[in-house]
């Protein structure tokens, strides 16, 4: 099996390539990255591709097309810090139209593309637990709904092209000590602010559970999403204090308006309705992944978040 | 005149002012079974029904039942609290089996002669038939001056509306769960709820197949309830005040309904003691609560939802070998700082059909109260007054799962936690911020019916909306006649 990964210095890639290296059945990995490769990988051959770029998809379907690559992962997401949230749209919407595009030009038989749970939204009326077939709602942030953007470009590839197998994982909170996302960089902080009054359940996955469900995603029959999350939800307080932090509840309507001073003033840019995921549960439900994918974590929510710093 | 529904209640004047129409019996069938004619709006009165009482009669009460009623209490401490005194109502030919046993009901000894008219209850409306003649003056009732009694201090004694809001009567013969043996003044765990005297009832169809033992939700083994001492109980309340402003308290055994095992375990003793001691919580007919899965519908009361707890510790107590039972609790508390947090994790779960239906595929009980916010937010002067279901939606969720309802009546939430009145909360989120008082020692009786026989119903429930309406509006009917009668069979409110 030959398969492609783009993004191979992201987080999950990072993750994701010592599994693929172990697995006798890859021959060969072909990753795209603008940045260096990691060394010591032998089946790893790397092929240079800006996704921002005009033009990319043709350069991505030639490289598919001379690797004679079976099945691409399209991890080249934006998680770290971004000082430029239009180049983040482009990398993420627009890079993944190229992929798409790339993928229909060569007729690839298998795509996995990594999304979040986040996208169902802590919603005020949503169930307790999200299955998959909830409309993604989240919005308010980008980090959301860029990716929700990307989430309706594969569901209309995946009807359009039955003959591709599209994998899409829901991820909880990707946590561990190489992870950086938003969510890692608010539970390093020394405070984590609070809405006093409330304590929503939230999940967390360990990085490793993360790239190892990315794994079993290539070779797996079922289709479609699957939420990727810990089997034990804790409350976003014991989570803070789970991985080092401090809790400091605060009073809903002076966090509101604090948040609001600040982006005013341009000291900080928090969205006001990031508040909504401390207020509300966002659960994803894992049973289809446990019983299509075979999937269960290994690593429970507070070892997963006991190794943040 | 008003729904009469508050029995023996001292903050009432003339509590015994209900509809004395004596009622045709009907034949016994189950809710479901029996199609009645729908109305269009679901809480209009059966006008044709009631026959409003002279006015001479309706007055005559009022003066009558405020004064020795609050006072009857019997100096002997081993006598059972003694019911009070029926005040007389409209003259009204009974039948001697039926009112005889009741003229004797004011005996200290005996305070409630169980079953007076079992042998015949479906012929004699519950509300209405058991009271005493209204000229006899055997009502020997000990009037005993007693200061402590906290019933004589009215707290909401607003004038009642007589005239205007509807009344329903109470339809038993339509009910089968509808309550026929009095209960014991003494709660006793054993009660003797599964008497004989109880008219035999249609036993169900089998409507539902409990898994098997392993399909049922795996509880977590916990230590054992601590004992009750007052430093638990500060423990457990201390962790409670930290749950509720959402500080860390290790909670790691949080599932994934939001139940914190360890928190219901440290505020269990001190649940029990409320239970037992302070609230005296007496549940009749528990034993009606099938294994497995099922819908138990009840009444919402109180200006902080006490009932869900109460309910589901009874459950608990009588019935440990059930399922953990999860209550659904409408957005407005359940969103609520701090009570929505605490409520959620002592089991209550955000009221919606997807909650519910995947609660129930996990075989638990699940307690639903279909008033939903209209319950709460009702004034404390319209006690007991049960608010429309909904729209059924708890019968549509029991037919796609294929689950029995349970209709449970509580008395004793209004009381405990009246609303007074309510203070402008938006600045919280919340509708409004309820003006009340720390839960007060009234009396909670709990009576579980039968579980309703769904054979009728449509297969897929939005096919026939007509019938759901009509078994929302028989539920509730159902529901409201237990409630009447254990207002009226209520010893005392506190």
């Amino acid at each position: 099996m030959r398969v492609g990964v783009t993004g191979i210095t992201s987080d999950l890639g990072r993750g994701l390539l010592p599994l693929l290296e172990a697995d006798s059945r890859v021959e060969r990995i072909t990753g795209f990255d603008v940045a260096e490769a990691p060394g010591g990988l032998s089946k790893l051959e790397t092929v240079s591709l800006d996704l921002t770029r005009p033009g990319s998809d043709d350069e991505l379907t030639a490289a598919l097309k001379a690797a004679r690559v079976d099945a691409l992962m399209h991890l080249a997401f934006v998680n770290s810090r971004v000082h430029g949230a239009a180049f983040a749209h482009e990398l993420e919407v627009i890079g993944s139209m190229h992929v798409l595009a790339a993928a229909q030009a060569t007729g690839l038989r298998r795509l996995v593309v990594p999304s979040w749970t986040a996208l169902y939204g802590a919603r005020r009326n949503g169930p307790a637990l999200y299955t998959e077939d909830q409309p993604l709602l989240g919005a308010g942030v980008r980090f959301v709904t860029d990716r929700v953007e990307v989430e309706r470009q594969v569901e209309s590839f995946a009807e359009r092209n039955p003959a591709t197998h599209v994998v899409v994982l829901r991820f909880a909170p990707i946590v561990g000590p190489n992870a950086d996302n938003p969510i890692t960089r608010l539970l390093r902080t020394r405070f984590v602010p609070t809405v006093l009054g409330f304590d929503p359940l939230w999940q967390v996955i360990d990085e490793r559970d993360a790239a190892r469900a990315l794994h079993l995603a290539l070779d797996c029959r079922a289709a479609g999403p699957f939420n990727i999350v810990c089997e034990d939800p804790l409350p976003f307080s014991v989570l803070v204090q789970l991985s080092g932090g401090r809790a400091v509840p605060m009073p809903g309507p002076v966090l509101r308006s604090t948040i609001r001073l600040l982006e005013t003033t341009g000291v900080a840019s928090v969205p006001v309705p990031l508040l909504d995921f401390l207020r509300y549960s966002w659960l994803g439900d894992g049973t289809r992944a446990a019983r299509e994918l075979k999937f269960r974590p290994n690593f429970p929510a507070a070892t997963a978040v006991g190794g943040l710093r | 005149m008003a729904r009469k529904v508050l029995g023996n209640d001292p903050f009432r004047r003339g509590a015994a002012d209900r509809p004395d129409a004596p009622e045709a019996p009907k034949p016994a069938a189950p809710p479901g079974k029996q199609p009645r004619p729908v109305t269009p709006e679901l809480q209009v009165p059966r006008a044709p029904k009631l026959t409003p009482m002279p006015e001479a009669q309706r007055r005559a009460p009022v003066a009558h039942a405020g004064s020795p009623k609050v006072k009857g209490e019997s100096t002997d401490p081993k006598a059972i609290p003694v019911p009070p005194p029926r005040a007389p109502v409209a003259p009204r030919p009974v039948k001697p089996s039926a009112a005889k046993p009741r003229a004797h009901a004011g005996a200290p000894s005996v305070p409630f002669e169980p079953v007076p008219h079992a042998s015949a209850p479906s012929a004699t409306p519950i509300g209405s038939a058991p009271r005493p003649h209204p000229g006899s003056p055997s009502v020997p009732f000990e009037a005993t001056p007693h200061d402590g009694t906290p019933a004589a201090t009215p707290i909401g004694s607003a004038p009642r509306p007589h005239a205007g809001s509807p009344s329903v009567p109470f339809e038993p013969a339509t009910h089968p769960g509808a309550p026929e043996v009095p209960f014991e003044a003494v709660p006793h765990p054993s009660a003797p709820t599964a008497s004989p005297a109880r008219p035999p009832f249609r036993p169900s169809p089998p409507v539902y197949v409990p898994p098997a033992a392993d399909a049922l939700p795996r509880e977590r083994a916990l230590a054992p309830t601590p004992p009750a001492t007052v430093s638990g109980a500060i423990k457990g309340l201390w962790r409670a005040l930290r749950t509720a402003s959402g500080l860390p308290t290790r909670a790691t055994e949080v599932d994934a309904w939001g139940k914190d095992a360890e928190l219901a375990r440290l505020l269990r003793p001190l649940g029990e003691v409320l239970y037992e001691k302070y609230w005296r919580v007496h549940t009749e007919g528990v034993e009606h609560v099938p294994r497995g899965p099922c819908l138990l519908v009840a009444n919402h009361a109180g200006a902080l939802p006490l009932d869900g707890p109460v309910l589901h510790l009874a459950l608990k107590r009588e019935r440990p070998e059930l399922a953990d039972a999860r209550w659904l609790l409408e957005d407005q508390v359940f969103h609520a700082p701090f009570v929505g947090l605490l409520a959620n994790r002592l089991g209550a779960v955000r009221a919606s059909p997807e909650n519910a239906l995947k609660l129930l595929s996990e075989g638990r009980p699940v307690i639903v109260f279909p008033e939903g916010f209209h319950g709460l937010s009702k004034s404390f002067s319209e006690r007991y007054q049960l608010r429309r279901f909904g729209r059924g939606g708890y019968l549509k969720i029991a037919i796609r799962a294929g689950v029995p309802v349970v209709p449970v009546a509580i008395v004793g939430g209004e009381e405990s936690m009246p609303l007074l009145a309510k203070v402008p909360g938006s600045f919280l989120g919340v509708e409004y911020l309820p003006v009340t008082l720390p839960p007060l020692p009234a009396r909670w009786f709990l009576r579980f019916a039968p579980p309703i026989d769904f054979a009728g119903a449509p297969a897929v429930p939005e096919d026939d909306l007509a019938w759901i309406e009509r078994t929302n509006v028989a539920v509730r009917d159902q529901i409201e006649a237990m409630l009447g009668a254990l207002l009226a069979q209520r010893p005392k409110v506190f």
